[in-house]
């Protein structure tokens, strides 16, 4: 058991150089993790492989952690001086320990700019990090700095998801998939949506913010016609309990509708929103379907649900919201 | 609770990236509870002194890069402190100028990331010194316009899903900038107190669990859009109560969980903000004292 500081600074060189090579030999580590282990047991690395999957024995990170991160803010106050090679292994150790340490993505961010680090190895290092904080806000940034070219939309897509399964509800990992799909996607929006809304694999959580919190929000802008394809989906009995989402549904058909109109009035040109011809005979046919919102509708729909529901959640959801369309709906009517 | 914050003060740990954050979360809580003297003045000044950078930025910690988050932190804490000429405010300024984009958001740093987070931070720290007309603000509230939702709320960057934190800041930035008349209040209020749970407590989007912080973020929102009573204020400081550990006397972010102390200044903020007597009052924009803001003048709108 390491004990005094030369003995510490022998230890935790050996346990930095440890994990640097398992990653040079093992390129498809796909999850790092902490090991419970509070006293060294063995005279053995506390770095432990199994399976493509990197564990840290955790007696080891009270000595571990405030070198590498000592050593690196000497680094920054130029009162210590690290070679190239050294500040990848040090920032990647640290980073795997305390992925919030900006400072030290930042110091790979000069790496990458002089050309002594490699993207993918970079990418790589954020994804592995992702796996035991999915939600670490400046691992989020540090992608989204450096993920710049198109044929890494897929990888940054199934990052995306795969910490989305691993926190349900991952806000970081949402805003990041969003800015993926505008600026990285561009013109093939509609084809990932398409893909995500046939993926039903994906954790429930994940289709209801993603079509409700933010798809929506994209589709407004790109395509309106889409609206109805994501109706069909959400209004498909079962296809999701809570009222909520129909709610914002039903909001948003009728602030686009509003928009139409005025367009119409305005610039003359029927049937033509945001530059996407918009087929109406379409609309008529959902309408007399009965599948498009109407206020009369909606209080339809709530009454039926709050007559045959017997679950207590169903009825609150629709008590809330009738009470929504009269307070929100109805004043501005 | 003043024990417990000054006990945190003394532990180095993992946070340490967010460090000039932590010391205003402090601070501000002492400052609330009448108990600022407590703690060492010329040792935090000289921290922050060392903490600003060449360019301008101030930083986390000595030897961290700067960052917008941490410039406006600094800038708070001397404000509490009345000392803003401890650091070069000129050149504060100019680091904030400098982080604007030509569509009108704010880096947070200069790497880039954009964020709604930073264009509150931004003007915040901007009308802390008095030096908001250096800025292009029609430009600034053009793209925090273009981040709000369907629903009412704002998120991080155009196009993403509402968040109660990113209301927060954007309610704050519209406040600061003259143009909270350009929000659909009774939308957003709507939305704001369905945020809050049978527990009384307050999550910070649908389906999420409730957190104190939360307390601070939707409850200063309503109050900055006149909205305040629309919620159940006797249940949400029930459950507020409810998180302070009864032997550090700090907060956590449900009962029963670890304090720390941010969740200790947002409670206690938002029981302010409910009206607590103990409590100096605080202002819901800047989450600072209310006689620090009119020490230096500055006085946000709010709407009726």
């Amino acid at each position: 058991m390491a004990e005094s500081k030369e003995e510490v600074d022998v230890l935790v060189q050996r346990v930095v150089k440890d994990i640097s090579s398992a990653f040079k030999r093992h390129p498809n580590i796909d999850e790092i993790g902490l090991i419970q282990c509070p006293e060294a047991r063995y005279n053995r690395s506390p770095i432990v492989l199994v399976e493509n999957k990197l564990g840290v024995e955790s007696w080891c990170v009270k000595f571990l952690l405030p070198y590498v991160h000592n050593k690196l803010l000497l680094y920054r106050q130029r009162k210590h001086w690290l070679d190239r090679e050294a500040l990848v292994d040090i920032t990647c150790t640290l980073l795997l320990l305390n992925p919030d340490f900006t400072t030290a993505w930042n110091v790979r961010k000069e790496l990458l700019q002089c050309g002594a680090l490699n993207p993918e190895r970079d990418l790589y290092l954020s994804k592995l990090a992702l796996t035991k904080f999915p939600k670490s806000p400046e691992t989020w940034i540090h992608r989204w700095a450096f993920s710049g070219t198109g044929r890494l939309i897929h990888q940054e897509m199934k990052v995306c998801s795969d910490a989305a399964c691993r926190y349900p509800s991952n806000y970081n990992a949402w805003s990041h998939r969003i800015w993926v799909l505008q600026h990285m996607a561009k013109g093939d929006i509609k084809v990932g949506l398409l893909d995500e809304a046939a993926a039903v694999k994906l954790p429930r959580s994940f289709l209801i913010e993603g079509f409700i919190g933010q798809a929506f929000r994209v589709i407004l802008d790109v395509n309106f016609a889409f609206i109805f394809l994501l109706i069909f989906f959400l209004f498909r009995p079962g296809f999701y309990a809570s009222l909520s989402p129909r709610r914002h549904v039903f909001y948003l058909y009728h602030h686009l509708e509003d928009s139409r109109v005025d367009r119409r009035r305005h610039v003359g040109v029927p049937m033509e929103v945001d530059g996407v011809s918009f087929p109406d005979h379409d609309s008529k046919r959902l309408r007399r379907g009965g599948l498009l919102p109407s206020l009369q509708n909606e209080h339809t729909f709530i009454n039926s649900t709050l007559n045959s529901s017997c679950n207590p959640e169903q009825k609150n959801f629709a008590l809330v919201y009738r009470k929504w369309l009269d307070t929100v709906v109805s004043a501005h009517q | 609770l003043s024990k417990c914050v000054v006990t945190c003060f003394q532990e180095y740990t993992l946070s340490e990236y967010l460090r000039m954050s932590g010391i205003y979360w402090g601070l501000t809580v002492m400052d609330l509870m009448g108990q600022l003297q407590r703690m060492n003045r010329q040792e935090i000044i000289d921290f922050i002194k060392a903490c600003q950078h060449e360019c301008g930025g101030i930083s986390a910690s000595i030897g961290h890069d700067p960052h917008l988050l941490y410039t406006l932190s600094a800038v708070q804490i001397l404000c509490l402190y009345d000392s803003l000429d401890a650091i070069d405010v000129e050149k504060v300024v100019d680091y904030v100028k400098g982080l604007q984009q030509e569509d009108g958001s704010f880096a947070g740093d200069k790497w880039g990331e954009i964020d709604t987070r930073f264009s509150f931070c931004a003007v915040a720290t901007l009308a802390l010194l008095g030096k908001m007309d250096t800025i292009n603000v029609d430009k600034a509230v053009e793209f925090v316009l273009s981040c709000m939702n369907f629903d009412g709320g704002f998120g991080c960057r155009p196009g993403s899903e509402s968040h109660a934190g990113q209301i927060y800041c954007c309610t704050g930035f519209l406040s600061l900038t003259g143009q909270l008349h350009q929000l659909n209040a009774d939308l957003l209020g709507w939305w704001l107190c369905e945020r809050q749970l049978p527990s009384g407590g307050l999550n910070g989007r649908p389906e999420k669990l409730p957190d104190v912080c939360y307390s601070w973020w939707v409850l200063a929102s309503l109050k900055i859009i006149g909205r305040i009573h629309w919620i159940d204020k006797a249940k949400l400081r029930r459950f507020i109560l409810a998180c302070q550990d009864e032997e550090t006397g700090g907060f956590a972010d449900r009962p029963g969980d670890m304090v720390d102390p941010f969740h200790t200044l947002f409670g206690v903020a938002g029981l302010s903000l409910l009206g607590d007597e103990q409590i100096k009052a605080v202002n819901p924009v800047l989450c600072m004292p209310e006689d620090v803001l009119q020490r230096i003048g500055l006085q946000p709108d709010l709407l009726s």
